[in-house]
């Protein structure tokens, strides 16, 4: 009796587990033995700021921390931030397989976990490192190892992928279609969520003391740590007829909407060719404990509002039309937003344009690199900034007195550009507010927030 | 310390309001309060501000009690209240004319509130040490992280500097 119970208890178990695991299917993934969180590397990149831009750039590495050098101004830190933000992308935006950076392919950041395959819907173990993606049951036919977009919208009940550009709307390119996003961590933030068990509620329930994510540091030389590092990647879907997919950094993914109630929206998925178009690079160091924050753009997406009152228009972007002259400017599209439906009814294209000017030396920065890029599709990329804490030890502000106060990328933070105090889009402040399912601080991340039950 | 105008309104700030200059006017300062003030004030009064910043630099040897009493008791009417209007607009990120704190410190002043012109900017109204001093933060802004109000503030020193205004 006690057999056939104890075998009907697995059933029933195994029976609510399919049915959590409904939208998405998994291989059975062995788990991988503990791994050092955050191991000693021997290959930080520590180029001085004042190093001149040459192709040599393209194979120094990954910055474990950013190199400063005197004379501490906010103006020299400012442009040792920015360099340590062009190294940074160089270093992630290199091919997967090996190599330098150049020919279009899969990247190194690319190969990070997913956050929807570490916040399982039904608060099970993630799969180990390099397994990979989970696929939803949708997408049968779908390539092995896509990468899955999961589409922008308000999709309760449902363990969604990202809502950028925030609540405020989303995004749609001058094709009508929206633009889609994914989040991911290195393996220091993934392993080190995996193993304090902080992918489900009873583990954020279970962890004393403050959640501190691995930080990168330069011991010695160009030994040191890589901390942890976020990625939020915004990526347009291509149209041949419009797009010039060589001006792009292109993936061909799986672009999959989980279906919602309210608003009603039905379960899809695609397979599509996107280019990137907005990317967020985060990285924990231990002098920046409120996380350096780089963005980059590709640099046909909007002009500059100066660019606009002084006539000076490129033919197209992707998210603005020079033509149009009774077009809304950063304003998010009408309701109701259904991603399936394509392109967006009534007309209706995104009118972008940048609030914030890029500053003078973050421009001539951008021309020195994509120099070094030129002939490459990583020289349509432009950083537009670097966020980083001022004063990352303070007492009174655990911001850290973040500089620039404000930042956007027009892709992700379009409807929240600005220099307005709590309305105005910045990094660390937003994510200083990022906690976990019990309530506690999170350490400026967000992904903790969506962790589910475990069943 | 230079005698540069804005180091100089820097060091006066510190002794009419009673906050470190280091706080005031941190070596990183990407916010920059003290500059959009510099340029407030010089635009509303610009004269007998010339003045109050060349007061402080002849006596910015002294101590502060002697630099305040100099101030507010031997320089005249228009440098006393521009002296306020100053020290009113580090705490609250308003501006108070001069000329209305005079009027409201006669024998017969017109019925509270005294007027305000305005909340000088939208990250005045985020930086005024009132906030600071009650070790809390603005309504409707706060940096402190998720939680932050179930525990004790930092202290008082943590804010302004110093032993935190202890004499």
């Amino acid at each position: 009796m006690k057999t056939a119970a104890k075998t009907i208890a697995i059933a029933a178990r195994l029976t609510l587990s399919l049915l959590f695991l409904a939208p998405f299917v998994r291989l059975a993934q062995p788990q991988s033995p503990t791994v050092p969180i955050n191991p000693t590397v021997n290959n930080c990149n520590v180029t001085r700021p004042d190093t001149p831009v040459t192709p040599a750039l393209l194979t120094s590495g990954l910055p474990c921390a950013v190199t400063v050098i005197q004379p501490i101004t906010l103006d020299n830190l400012q442009k040792a931030f920015d360099f340590y933000s062009w190294l940074t992308f160089i270093a992630l935006n290199s091919p997967a397989a090996g190599g330098t950076i150049g020919k279009d392919a899969p990247t190194i950041w690319e190969q990070f976990k997913e956050s929807q395959d570490i916040m399982l819907p039904d608060g099970s173990s993630p799969p180990p490192w390099g397994a990979p993606p989970i696929r939803p049951s949708k997408c049968p036919n779908a390539p092995a190892g896509a990468t899955v977009l999961v589409m922008v919208g308000k999709t309760p009940n449902v363990l969604t992928e990202s809502v950028q550009p925030f609540l405020t709307g989303p995004l749609i390119d001058q094709q009508g279609q929206y633009v889609h996003y994914e989040i991911l961590v290195n393996r220091p933030m993934f392993e080190f969520i995996v193993q304090n068990q902080l992918y489900n509620q009873q583990g954020q329930a279970k962890f004393s003391g403050t959640i501190t994510f691995p930080i990168g540091q330069v011991t010695s030389g160009s030994t040191g740590t890589v901390g942890s590092i976020m990625i939020k990647a915004a990526w347009k879907i291509l149209d041949p007829k419009v797009d010039d997919p060589s001006r792009f950094h292109t993936a061909k993914v799986l672009v999959y909407q989980a279906p919602s109630t309210n608003p009603k929206i039905a379960e899809s998925c695609s397979v599509a060719t996107v280019g990137l178009v907005g990317l967020h690079i985060s990285h924990k160091t231990q002098v920046e404990p409120q996380w350096v924050w780089s963005t980059f753009e590709h640099v046909d997406n909007v002009p500059t509002q100066s660019d606009v009152n002084s006539k000076k228009l490129a033919k197209r972007y992707n998210f603005y039309n020079p033509a149009c002259k009774n077009c809304k400017v950063n304003d998010p599209p009408p309701r109701p937003w259904d991603p399936n439906a394509v392109p967006f009814p009534g007309g209706f294209k995104s009118q972008i344009v940048r609030v914030v000017n890029l500053m003078d030396d973050v421009n001539k920065l951008n021309a020195q690199f994509q120099g070094i890029l030129k002939g490459t599709v990583w020289a349509n990329y432009k950083l537009i900034s670097t966020q980083w804490p001022t004063d990352g030890q303070s007492k009174t502000d655990p911001n850290g007195v973040p500089a620039p106060t404000y930042l956007a990328n027009t892709t992700m933070e379009t409807y929240v550009q600005g220099t307005t105090p709590q309305a105005s889009s910045s990094c660390i402040a937003c994510h200083g507010n990022a906690a976990t399912t019990k309530g506690k601080t999170s350490d400026f991340t967000y992904i903790l927030e969506r962790a589910q039950s475990a069943k | 310390m230079s005698n540069s105008p804005i180091d100089l309104f820097v060091g006066l700030s510190a002794v009419l309001t009673g906050v470190d200059s280091s706080k005031l006017a941190p070596l990183l300062d990407p916010v920059d309060i003290k500059q959009t003030y510099f340029n407030f004030v010089q635009g509303k009064e610009p004269i007998a501000f010339t003045q109050l910043l060349g007061i402080f630099q002849q006596n910015q040897g002294q101590d502060p009690a002697t630099i305040a009493n100099i101030i507010f008791n031997q320089s005249g009417a228009a440098i006393k209240y521009l002296a306020r209007s100053i020290i009113l607009m580090w705490y609250l990120g308003s501006w108070y004319e001069p000329a209305t704190l005079q009027k409201y410190n006669s024998p017969n002043p017109p019925p509270p509130p005294v007027p305000s012109a305005g909340v000088i900017s939208a990250d005045a109204y985020t930086q005024g040490w009132a906030w600071n001093v009650a070790q809390a933060h603005p309504m409707g802004y706060s940096n402190f992280t998720f939680g932050a109000w179930s525990e004790d503030p930092p202290t008082l020193a943590d804010f302004v500097g110093g032993n935190g205004g202890q004499s």
